[in-house]
């Protein structure tokens, strides 16, 4: 017989919801005609309990119907209960209240029938304590048991926020909900897996329920598997019995959740199977896992949008540039179009003026320097003179620094937004191709970097930092107020070339500028929180310094010129041959090859017109070339 | 004369007026909402767009993009295309597996019954066909690259290689023909027109896309000039082909005895002319032809200087290799392509031919090889050390793949492969792109994608996009439709993007 307690134990869920019904309904009937005949006659409220017709004889019924119900249950129930898989505290707690509500709807039955037939006193008060005790009991019986079938926090799951804060405190209504943990600081499976086998798994793989031996609730549990083996192969999904089971299809007998609930999502067994396969480590870091596009949307719900590398531009308020300035500028053949459409950044090139674009030319970008962006003045005869040289001794680099650091902050003065993630990489400054150099640098952007922060915190606090910059700076006096910082590198052109022909220039070999490095971006994708470095973003192939002001726009203006052959062999670059570096650049440099542009040959617009029928001044062809 | 009478009512009333109305009644309504727009007191960002076009007219060269949409990524690229399909399984994606398989039939459910090429489809026996040459892994990414390519390897981490590329054509020119317009049927605007018509040229003495050719043995697959054609798009816009040898760009000199201010001249008039021309037909190709005298004028003195290699060191020509110094090499062309990026041009597409290894692919890959890999990496290398590399990007692949096994007999020291769209490799360098990354993986056989499948368009889109192109607003108007180089698909890789 015993082999059919299990089947018999089946009949639990079914048969748990009669109890319920009937009992609550008998109780709310009596709590219903004691209200009503305390209104009618406060004294007779005792001589209602005890109507021995009527009503008290449904309600009687009732509690008998109920008390065979209840019976039952909880017979069924220790039944399924001892058929396995169950235990916990959730789970012995249910089993008691059950029994509970057994034994006092019983009592209650009984106390209804007797006060029916001899109306004493004290059967109506075991009535009323029996029936209070079964309502009691069954509303906690009836709660955990639900807490076994779908898991903890179900009822509340989808509480408002206050509610489920206050059920927290009070110790009621599952786990707390916890804030999103800060993104470079979640564990891959605290933040991503653990979330969903809880939410999926855990209700029948738990410490109440734990079906096939397994528990899903705690890293010793997975370590250890179930009845089928162990639950997962290290950095093997595929060879994995939780991913088999959750990629099987619906009708097969073993897949996990069983026919009839609703499957993990693809995301969420994207989840376990990307965990899986990097490892099924407990304490890897978000930030350090592999990115893979499946598992993206579940990252993003917890951790808010992934921006990957999209170059994102400070959003500053900035008023239109100088019309008279720009016009001069486009005048001179220097190309000046926005960085991209909404933004009222500048991409400065002059391409076309390569041959006219002097020292004196750069302070014609000084009305709008606060909107250029990108700057590239690469093979034209701007020369040293026209800038400061941040690179011309060993502070140098630390001017430029300030500068980026001035920059930085004109960004967070003017209010840009949170940062939003940046995926993908890490920008690091460092000094390219001088490894003794040090990588000083502006870490702003970097917290576990405390030493440069502070040095990048202290210039920021330094009050009049730039006018020290300026005056240091500004020793050919090209240009007063300008503070340009033009990063020298050899120039293309033959006579350079030659000079540099003899030695063959590393690639790394290079002006001594700080970079940001993003070499670090290598094979796996890592994910990064994107750097604190509010507003002031260097696009990615970053071809131009950035350079905005705190003050007057054209107080800041870095630029960098293109460097061409590498800058070993001139050295006009590197610290240590400051001295020659600013004997050669004293004299203006001769630009090579002479470069044919629109200054040397007749103007492109001065076309003779002769008279007669034009098309319309100024207008673009009609782009219609088929007929109406 | 009929046909051009017809063309001056290309604009006729009716036209006129249903494409004008929504134009003027919103800038009515526009101006009613804001007065300043009318008299060009416009604040804010797109003043800056007008006021920093506004030195050069709209003219016939201007391009269709004010500004980019998005911030770009990288001012030019640099397409080493390789024309015939290279074989990725002997070059980049190392197949093990198919090594230890050498000579077994391709399983069918490998296959899975998929198109192969008149050429091997009626083959008795499909021998899975291993590399005969070694990998090893490079640089600090760790990237397989066979002993092929012993430069190449030397950069890997420079590189961002998609292994996983997909196409739809099965033949050489519908191929490349897909991989340069979006479409396989020839007529369609090339990539770098496309980027000419929306972006224009920074560079006003240079066209913008400019087309550099050479092949490593002789009778290979023949390239047709409508892959850097214009298509529907204004015929400015075409690639300009340079060539080797003392006119590079042909009919661009001055006749003997003609001076450069009687050909000024004599431009002039004929631009006068065409004018009146065209207010009489309205026919925007004399526009075109218009912008295309005058870009050939500019470019009659910017062209010699930019083709002359004499002022580049000798230490160039070891970086490029020995047979950058014969004008035509593929070697001649990187250096040259370099040149050009130096002077911002925006898309130089080198074709690079040969590589169609049919049947006695161990001999002929390596002639391939040895003639793309010095001057590849010498290029990245390049362009690295002069600070180009941050803003240019650098593509090497061809139009597909090669098949794992063997087409002809597979004997032990010779095999041939033959076309496989299903999967090949592409590697990229420069701005934009990660670097020392690979994104994509075949199976294990190398014959289908296992992850990370990137189709031809996707990869267009994502060209576009680092160029700060929306390809899905990149459009022209043609024949009652809007078209664009990704047709109706496409999808920015981002996994791609640094």
């Amino acid at each position: 017989l015993t082999e059919l307690w299990p089947f018999v134990g089946r009949f639990h869920p079914l048969l748990v919801h009669f109890p319920i019904g009937i009992l609550l309904l008998a109780a709310l009937l009596e709590a219903l005609a004691w209200r009503r005949a305390r209104r009618r006659d406060p004294s007779a409220v005792d001589e209602t309990l005890a109507s021995p017709t009527g009503r008290g004889g449904a309600v009687t019924l009732m509690l008998a119907l109920g008390a065979g119900a209840a019976a039952a249950s909880a017979t069924t129930g220790y039944l399924l209960g001892t058929s396995g898989g169950y235990g916990g505290d959730t789970f012995t707690r249910h089993q008691a209240a059950g029994f509970i509500v057994a034994f006092a709807a019983c009592a209650a039955a009984a106390a209804s029938l007797a006060r029916d037939r001899w109306s004493s006193a004290l059967w109506r008060r075991l009535y009323l304590v029996s029936l209070s005790v079964t309502v009691v009991a069954l509303v906690l019986a009836g709660h955990l048991g639900a807490t076994l079938t779908h898991g903890e926090g179900y009822l509340t799951e989808h509480a408002p926020r206050p509610l489920r804060a206050l059920l927290a405190r009070v110790g009621l209504g599952g786990p707390a909900v916890a804030a999103a943990p800060a993104l470079d600081q979640a564990l891959v499976y605290g933040s991503l897996v653990e979330p969903v086998l809880r939410a999926r798994c855990v209700a029948c793989h738990g410490a109440a329920k734990a079906e096939g031996e397994l528990r899903l609730d705690s890293a010793d549990g997975l370590r250890k598997g179930g009845q089928s083996g162990p639950l997962f192969t290290p950095g093997r999904a595929d060879r994995s019995e939780i991913v088999r089971r959750l990629w099987l299809p619906a009708s097969d007998p073993d897949v996990m959740p069983p026919a009839g609930q609703r499957p993990l999502s693809p995301v969420e067994a994207s989840v376990v199977r990307w965990w899986i396969d990097r490892g099924a480590s407990f304490d890897q870091k978000v930030i350090d896992a592999e990115l893979m596009p499946e598992v993206r949307p579940a990252i993003e719900a917890v951790f808010g949008p992934i921006e990957r590398g999209g170059p994102t531009l400070p959003r500053v308020t900035l008023g239109a540039p100088d019309r008279s300035a720009l016009a001069a500028l486009t005048a001179s053949g220097v190309s000046v179009v926005p960085v991209a459409a909404g933004t009222p950044f500048l991409h400065v090139h002059a391409t076309n003026a390569r041959l006219t674009f002097d020292d004196a030319a750069v302070k014609r970008l000084e009305p709008i320097a606060a909107h250029v962006l990108w700057l590239d003045l690469s093979d034209t005869r701007v020369t040293d003179r026209a800038s400061a040289q941040p690179h011309a001794s060993a502070s140098g680099a630390h001017r430029d620094h300030r500068r980026r650091a001035c920059a930085a902050r004109a960004a967070r003065a003017s209010g840009v937004p949170e940062p939003v993630w940046n995926g993908g990489h890490r920008c690091r400054p460092r000094v390219a191709g001088r490894a003794e150099e040090p990588a000083h640098a502006l870490r702003v952007e970097d917290g576990d970097h405390t030493g440069g922060r502070r040095e990048a915190e202290s210039v920021l606090a330094a009050p009049r930092s730039r006018a020290r910059a300026t005056e240091a700076g500004d020793e050919g006096g090209g240009s007063g107020s300008t503070d340009v910082a033009v990063r020298v590198g050899p120039l293309r052109g033959g006579e350079s070339t030659r000079e540099s022909a003899t030695t063959r220039p590393s690639p790394r070999a290079r002006s001594p500028s700080p970079r940001w490095d993003r070499s670090r971006s290598g094979t796996p994708c890592r994910l990064r929180p994107r750097p604190r470095r509010r507003g002031l973003s260097w696009t990615d192939h970053k071809l131009m310094i950035i350079g905005r002001a705190p003050g007057p726009p054209s107080e800041l203006l870095g630029f960098t010129r293109r460097n061409v052959n590498g800058s070993g062999a001139r050295g006009s670059g590197s610290p240590e041959s400051g001295q020659a570096g600013a004997a050669g650049r004293a004299t203006p440099r001769t630009r090579g090859r002479p470069w044919p542009n629109r200054r040397t040959l007749p103007r492109r617009r001065a076309q003779v017109r002769l008279p007669g029928p034009r098309r319309q001044e100024g207008g673009r062809e009609p782009r219609f070339r088929n007929g109406p | 004369m009929k046909e051009l009478d017809d063309l001056k009512y290309n604009c006729s009333r009716r036209h006129f007026l249903s494409a004008s109305s929504l134009g003027l009644g919103v800038a009515g309504l526009a101006s009613l909402l804001d007065p300043a727009l009318l008299i060009g007191e416009a604040k804010g960002a797109q003043e800056v767009g007008a006021a920093a076009g506004a030195g050069a007219a709209p003219g016939p060269g201007s391009p269709l993009l004010a500004a980019p949409h998005f911030p770009p990524r990288v001012r030019r690229i640099i397409y080493l295309f390789q024309s015939g399909g290279p074989s990725q399984l002997d070059l980049f994606d190392h197949k093990p597996l198919l090594q230890t398989m050498n000579g077994q039939e391709l399983p069918a459910s490998v296959r899975m019954g998929q198109r192969l090429t008149g050429m091997t489809a009626f083959q008795k026996s499909l021998p899975m066909a291993g590399s005969q040459f070694a990998f090893a892994q490079h640089g600090r990414s760790g990237a397989w690259v066979s002993e092929l390519m012993p430069h190449t390897a030397g950069i890997v981490d420079e590189l961002c290689f998609v292994k996983a590329l997909y196409t739809e054509a099965i033949n050489h020119d519908p191929a490349i023909t897909f991989f340069q317009t979006g479409s396989q049927q020839a007529g369609r605007p090339s990539m770098g027109a496309w980027l000419s018509y929306g972006l224009g040229s920074e560079n006003e003495n240079l066209p913008a896309f400019i087309v550099l050719l050479s092949r490593a043995r002789e009778g290979d697959q023949p390239l047709y000039s409508w892959l850097w054609g214009s298509g529907f798009l204004p015929s400015q816009h075409q690639g300009v082909q340079f060539r080797r040898g003392k006119d590079p760009v042909l009919y661009l000199n001055d006749p003997e005895g003609l001076g450069r201010v009687s050909r000024r001249r004599m431009l002039d008039t004929l631009r006068a002319m065409e004018e009146q021309q065209h207010a009489r037909v309205l026919d925007p190709e004399i526009d075109a032809r218009i912008a295309q005298y005058e870009m050939a004028y500019r470019m009659q003195t910017a062209v010699p200087s930019a083709m002359d290699l004499s002022d580049e060191p000798d230490e160039v020509f070891d970086l490029y290799g020995p047979e950058a110094r014969t004008p035509g090499t593929y070697a001649a062309n990187c250096l040259l392509a370099r040149r050009l990026a130096e002077r911002n041009v925006r898309f130089i597409q080198l074709y690079h031919q040969g590589w169609d290894q049919h049947g006695d692919l161990p001999k002929d890959i390596r002639t391939m090889a040895q003639s793309v890999d010095r001057p590849s990496a010498g290029l990245v290398l390049d362009l690295k050390r002069r600070g180009l590399l941050d803003d240019t990007l650098v593509i090497w692949g061809g139009e597909f793949g090669r098949t794992n096994y063997s087409q002809g007999k597979l004997t032990k020291d010779n095999y041939g492969r033959d076309h496989h769209p299903r999967c090949f490799t592409v590697w990229m360098a420069g701005g934009g792109v990660k670097r020392g990354f690979s994104f994509g993986e075949t199976d294990e056989l190398g014959y289908n994608i296992a992850r990370d499948p990137v189709h031809v368009h996707d990869f267009q889109a994502t060209l576009l996009y680092m160029l700060g192109v929306d390809h899905e607003r990149l459009l022209f108007k043609h024949q009652g439709r809007r078209y664009r180089l990704t047709d109706v698909h496409g999808h920015i890789v981002k996994d791609l993007l640094a």
